[in-house]
């Protein structure tokens, strides 16, 4: 079985080795040609003539194909023997194949076919010339394993040099077979693409996204949060975004969908890979010295001013002559500037209880149950992340995966004083410069340049594809609200990029889309996907938003407008809808934002409006309504003022008119009720 | 005869006239509506804004919300004696599914009434929220005979009679 398998191997590579020489000759006849007629025939039959098949190419693909039963491991678990195959044979016949410079000759062959060429009868001339995707995959899987697992060097100068030079090689030879199935797959015509199965297209993705995450290790000693334009993660997004855009522009509404399932994938990965804040701002703590900002430990950052693969942690020195008052707020004292100060008066005998002097380190910590928790402490010296710590105020969390510490949900611990703090993230951990080439950011550059919302929201609109933009619009909402910067060169370079997240227009383009489309569905799903969005937009999306959808409303009781009470009323109910929900779950009491403001007008105008009676969804807008202007806080009464005085307007207008002025006359209580 | 015919149109021109003139001047749900609404609202308020609203300005008589809900209850039992009163739908433009056309009802319009006057006077009647110096409000035996002048139909006059007999304070009450 081995020796047959080596030979077949070796019959591809001779295979494969004949017709690039053919190619090559061909290639050179024609290069004359071209020097006799400089326009050539450039038809189907041409390129039909010029390039051929190779006829064994496709048993690379049953020797490759990790799914193959022989090489499936034996199961001790499982009762039955069913496999009975030797997984490593897969990877020896990989490696003959790669020494016997397979690879070399497949991607010279691969190299001359890639792209489509489509007759006139919509067929793909070289369908059957390029190996097909699901080959592509298995080739994607096989060489991938050809990787060197890590960029070790020997303590022999000599072997060194030998393995770094076989290892160039190797990545050389996966990064050209990588760029030329991309390269394939990205000139594929839309005909073609709308054959292939989605899920090995999918997997194709899906082996090059692992291959290159191992390229960007071996490659440079570059963190997963630098995927710079250099590094070879780059050229993965680069195509991954260029394949989304490409499915997502189809006529097809499967290839759309598939597309639009990609971005998410896209994003989610984007998210993974987003550097950790700089620092954090810790304020409103009871135990005042806690207060203040938790700069990075610069021992987790690498030299390339990544952070390195390891728990973060963040430690904020509290000033010798700490006063209280200085920290309070969350601000820092510059320690030059605190030097200046008059120090505090402190009994010498006595310990200082506002924390002078002290280190409160913000880290994560794996508790036994494997949930990890975030501490804010007073590290133990030897044993940090230990019972030893002081710990003044903790979060917990039920995921193993929580990477960073949530702003809200603090807990005051035994050293520490109620109320416990909230946390605001400060910056990036990115090098100088590069504050907006994460991958966040490119994704979000690559979504407005490419009018991604204006194709969910333009012409060829489609429900199903506005209830799958939901997260690219959310993603981008949240991209206008990066975390805050603390530095005037952090400053500078944030105002040039403000066009690459969600714009006011985007959302008033939903809206205005909303109320010309007669499609009800398409509307419902618009108002869900707004009504979705909607807290998580920073107020200056959230407010021209809902002032445009209240112009939208006939306010006057005009005929001209009137058309978008319907519209306008259902986006109010799906508001009303999720946010008596989220106030049932978190039992939110805080005090009214502008947003909260603009909202509560908007629902009011439906609520005051003289059809308001006839909807259905009334009772849900009174309910939401009624829940929120019954707060006692200043914006609330501000508005309850006003609502009053429009309905006292309004039943002035329709009362009878006043001779008597003088006060009623005492006669009859009937006032009982409260 | 042409006589008759002649008297018979005219009579029911005024009809519709006077069915045109109050279903364009007052649309009695959006009416009960924003009175309902003004109740809700006055129900969220803090006891100092309370005072404040049932607070009596002589210079703006017009303003002081008991005598608005006063006001509106007879306009509305005016308007309803006078004339057919406008029961029409509201005009809706888009008709779906979220949308139904209630039937305006009007014995159910005076008891809501009712109840918001009610409200709005035992508001005053003593200390709101805890507030002593809430001012007292109670209505003139003129306000009660207006209300009771207006209840033409049996089913009115029913529904003011349960009005009294629930709202007023019994042995204290002083009739003059």
């Amino acid at each position: 079985m081995d020796k047959s398998i080596r030979i077949c191997l070796q019959i591809v590579k001779e295979d494969l080795d004949i017709i690039n020489k053919i190619d090559k000759k061909k290639i050179n006849d024609l290069n004359k040609d071209k020097a006799v007629d400089p326009f050539p025939p450039n038809n189907s039959s041409f390129i039909r003539n010029m390039i051929e098949a190779c006829p064994t190419i496709n048993a690379l693909g049953h020797i490759f194909d990790r799914k193959k039963v022989y090489y499936k491991e034996n199961d001790r678990h499982r009762w039955t023997n069913a496999g009975t195959g030797d997984p490593e044979k897969r990877s020896q016949w990989i490696q003959v194949f790669r020494r016997n410079r397979g690879f070399n000759a497949l991607i010279q062959f691969m190299n001359l076919r890639a792209g489509s060429v489509i007759d006139g009868d919509g067929d793909n001339l070289l369908d059957d010339i390029f190996p097909n995707i699901k080959l592509c995959r298995d080739l994607l899987g096989a060489i991938v394993e050809t990787l060197p697992k890590s960029n070790t060097n020997s303590n022999d100068p000599g072997e060194s040099d030998m393995q770094s030079a076989k290892a160039q090689c190797i990545i050389s030879e996966v990064r050209a077979l990588s760029k030329v199935i991309m390269e394939h797959v990205l000139n594929m015509d839309e005909r073609v693409l709308k054959k292939l199965d989605q899920t090995i297209v999918a997997g194709v993705r899906g082996q090059l996204h692992y291959m290159y995450k191992k390229l960007n290790k071996l490659e440079s000693s570059a963190t997963p949060q630098n995927p710079t334009s250099e590094t070879p993660l780059n050229d993965f997004f680069t195509f991954w975004r260029a394949l989304a855009l490409k499915l997502i522009t189809s006529q097809s509404l499967p290839l759309k969908l598939f597309g639009w399932n990609e971005i998410d994938a896209l994003i989610k990965e984007a998210k993974s890979l987003a550097p950790p804040p700089r620092a954090y701002r810790v304020s409103g703590a009871g135990t005042a010295f806690v207060n203040g900002i938790y700069e990075c430990d610069k021992k987790m950052i690498g030299s390339d001013g990544y952070v390195k693969d390891t728990e973060l942690q963040y430690h904020h020195k509290v000033p010798d002559n700490n006063s209280s008052s200085a920290s309070t707020n969350g601000g820092v004292v510059p320690a030059d500037a605190a030097g200046q100060q008059q120090p505090a008066v402190v009994p010498p005998d006595n310990v200082p209880d506002d924390g002078a002097g002290k280190t409160i380190t913000l880290f994560r910590c794996t508790m036994r149950s494997q949930h990890k928790w975030w501490f804010l402490s007073e590290a133990d010296p030897d044993q940090p992340g230990t019972d030893k710590d002081i710990d003044y105020y903790q979060l917990k969390t039920t995921s193993t995966t929580c990477a960073l510490p949530s702003p809200t949900g603090w807990l005051t611990c035994k050293a520490g004083s109620d109320p416990p703090p909230t946390l605001e993230a400060i910056g990036k951990v990115v090098p100088k410069g590069m504050e907006r080439q994460t991958v966040e950011d490119k994704l979000a550059r690559w979504a407005i340049e490419n009018g991604v919302i204006e194709l969910v929201l333009g012409d060829g609109i489609h429900r199903e594809v506005v209830s799958r933009s939901g997260r690219l619009i959310t993603f981008l909402a949240k991209m206008s609200d990066q975390p805050i910067v603390v530095d005037e060169s952090d400053a500078m370079s944030d105002g040039d990029d403000d066009r690459y997240c969600l714009q006011a227009s985007h959302l008033l383009l939903a809206w205005k889309t909303c109320i010309n489309k007669s499609d009800a569905a398409v509307s419902a799903q618009i108002y869900k996907l707004l009504v979705s969005v909607l807290p998580e937009l920073p107020s200056s999306l959230a407010i021209p938003l809902i002032e445009a959808i209240r112009s939208s409303l006939d306010q006057g009781g005009g005929e001209k407008q009137s058309d978008h009470f319907y519209e306008v009323s259902e986006f109010c109910c799906a508001i009303a809808k999720k946010l008596l929900a989220d106030n049932n779950k978190s039992g939110s009491k805080q005090e009214a934002t502008s947003v909260d403001e603009a909202i509560l007008t908007l629902q009011w105008s439906i609520l005051t409006h003289k059809d308001a009676l006839a909807l259905k969804s009334y009772d849900s807008i009174k309910d939401y309504v009624f829940s929120q202007i019954s707060k006692q806080d200043k914006t609330t009464s501000k508005l309850r003022e006003a609502f009053i005085n429009q309905t006292r307007e309004v039943i002035i207008k329709y009362g009878r008119k006043r001779k008597d002025t003088d006060p009623p006359v005492s006669v009859i209580k009937c006032g009982i009720m409260q | 005869m042409w006589h008759y015919a002649i008297r018979n149109v005219c009579t029911l021109k005024s009809h519709i006239f006077l069915f045109l003139f109050f279903f364009q001047q007052v649309d009695e749900a959006h009416s009960l509506q924003i009175v309902q609404l003004a109740k809700l609202l006055l129900e969220g308020c803090s006891g100092k804004e309370m005072e404040s609203i049932l607070e009596y300005d002589g210079r703006y008589p017009e303003m002081h919300f008991p005598t608005l809900f006063f006001d509106d209850l007879v306009s509305y039992l005016e308007r309803r004696n006078k004339a057919v009163v406008s029961s029409a739908t509201p005009p809706v433009r888009k008709q779906s599914s979220a949308i139904v056309t209630p039937e305006f009802n009007h014995p159910r319009a005076l008891t809501a009434r009712l109840q918001i006057l009610r409200f709005v006077f035992g508001l005053g009647f003593g200390p709101v929220n805890g507030n002593p110096s809430m001012p007292q409000m109670e209505m003139s035996k003129d306000q009660i005979n207006d209300i009771w002048d207006e209840c033409l139909q049996p089913a009115d006059q029913s529904a003011y009679m349960v009005f009294l007999a629930t709202a007023s304070k019994g042995d204290d009450c002083k009739c003059t």
